[in-house]
């Protein structure tokens, strides 16, 4: 199977036999561990095919995909969030600039416009709606960044938990010598089930919760309700 | 910024959100469903302090850590908004209490089904080891018992090596006993539950903000 580069300089980041402490695979049989009931496990069971099923695991497919998940976290969310304090800069530049021309020709006097301009900066605050805005763009990026987290430590956990011996057959199970053939579906099973297409379905969901929610925001499309008599763009109730 | 070049950036973040929300949904059913397809067998000492099962409890707690990122967000604001300096502050904790407060306790019952419903079938499966085992325990502290008693009944009596291999038997059996004493129930420990309460304090204080700011 193709991997990709980045998929490479992940494993390199954190090999395989790093992520059971020692020189095994994480998939490797159970050693020393308590047999199952039935008794099934008394013979070791060979490793290779537990070990291809990690060496496989991909928890995210595809290099747009893992490029768009990196991306997004660590240089869209942070531009995103820049831009607004750059666009509260601005503003705050823009009025204290305003501020200070119209004080310099009422009063004919450089001095009292500079003294304006230095109250405008020391009174200038950040917006609150700016500041809520970057929270949670803020609170998005940390939210999908330990979301790879999460989907890294899948195989890592998987691996463990076979490595150490704490999965046995079910007692009605027909056949359990197949516990390892079993086991390698579930985690092919778990794989499959990530990256299926359904998680576009699952991201369409959710790009269409934002934007509902922001054409809400500014009434173009109110599928949200918010507060009926107070409009959140202008902040007039605040005044 | 044009609303429309927001729109495109905020579609296009919620549809990367989008993506590992659906991870994170396949990796709790998925998690629950080893309990169901699989037997667990913990073990009785194991560092980790959930009978090794510490992995599987971690990929449960970081699900529900993830969910509680929106609750502290939101419950951040409902906390820190009256208390800042500017009105404006304190004017929109006023004017998103019922919405933060809604979605606070949407959050907060998200983050305990996360955590708790993938972990339950593993919980069982733990609950019925324990039992299996304390069953065997009972015969060991029956045998324990008899033991003790035949040493008794017959000192000064027994030939001394005969009395020796018995005390260390006994002792072996009295070792077994105490190690399997305590079998964990529960694929995650002490710590982990600390980890994942962490995050849920500031949800919580900001129900109870969002309430005083409606009661206000």
């Amino acid at each position: 199977m193709k991997t990709s580069r980045l998929g490479h300089a992940a494993r390199k980041f954190f090999p395989v036999q790093l992520l059971n402490g020692g020189g095994r695979s994480p998939f490797g049989p159970p050693t020393g561990a308590a047999a199952p009931e039935s008794g099934s496990l008394a013979a070791p069971v060979p490793q290779s095919n537990v070990a291809q099923a990690a060496a496989r695991f991909q928890s995210i497919k595809g290099r747009a995909l893992v490029w768009g998940l990196w991306l997004m976290p660590l240089v869209v969310l942070p531009a995103m969030a820049g831009m607004s304090i750059g666009h509260g800069f601005a503003r705050v530049a823009v009025e204290g600039g305003l501020a200070l021309s119209e004080r310099t020709l009422a009063s004919c006097d450089i001095g009292v416009g500079f003294q304006t301009l230095v109250l405008e900066a020391g009174n200038a605050r950040f917006s609150p709606a700016s500041a809520m805005y970057i929270s949670a763009v803020l609170s998005l990026m940390v939210v999908i960044l330990t979301a790879h987290l999460l989907v890294r430590s899948v195989p890592r956990a998987l691996g463990a938990t076979w490595s150490r011996g704490l999965v046995g057959p079910k007692p009605e199970q027909l056949q359990p010598d197949a516990l390892e053939s079993n086991y390698v579906a579930y985690v092919s099973n778990v794989e499959r089930w990530l990256n299926s297409p359904l998680q576009f379905v699952a991201g369409s969901v959710f790009a269409l919760l934002l934007v509902s929610y922001r054409l809400s925001f500014v009434g173009i499309w109110e599928i949200w309700s918010f507060h009926p008599e107070l409009d959140p763009t202008t902040l007039e109730f605040c005044l | 910024m044009p609303v429309n070049v927001l729109l495109i950036l905020e579609a296009a973040a919620g549809f990367f959100v989008g993506l590992m929300v659906w991870r994170m949904m396949v990796i709790g059913f998925q998690v629950g469903r080893l309990g169901r397809r699989f037997t667990v067998i913990p073990q009785s000492e194991h560092w980790d302090r959930c009978g090794g099962m510490g992995p599987v409890g971690n990929l449960c707690v970081m699900n529900a850590m993830i969910i509680s990122v929106a609750g502290t967000f939101l419950g951040g604001w409902a906390v820190l908004g009256p208390f800042l300096p500017s009105n404006l502050y304190r004017c929109l904790a006023d004017y998103w209490a019922v919405p933060f407060l809604s979605q606070l306790l949407v959050f907060l019952v998200l983050s305990g089904v996360a955590f708790f419903l993938p972990v339950w079938s593993i919980h069982q499966l733990m609950v019925a080891r324990r039992t299996m085992v304390r069953e065997q325990l009972d015969q060991l502290s029956q045998q324990i018992s008899n033991r003790s008693r035949e040493l008794l009944d017959r000192a000064g009596r027994i030939p001394a090596d005969e009395g020796e291999r018995m005390t260390k038997e006994l002792e072996l059996m009295r070792h077994t006993y105490q190690s399997h004493q305590h079998q964990e129930v529960w694929p995650f420990n002490l710590a982990m539950m600390v980890k994942l309460l962490i995050p849920q304090v500031a949800t919580v204080v900001g129900v109870f903000s969002a309430m005083e700011s409606l009661l206000g």
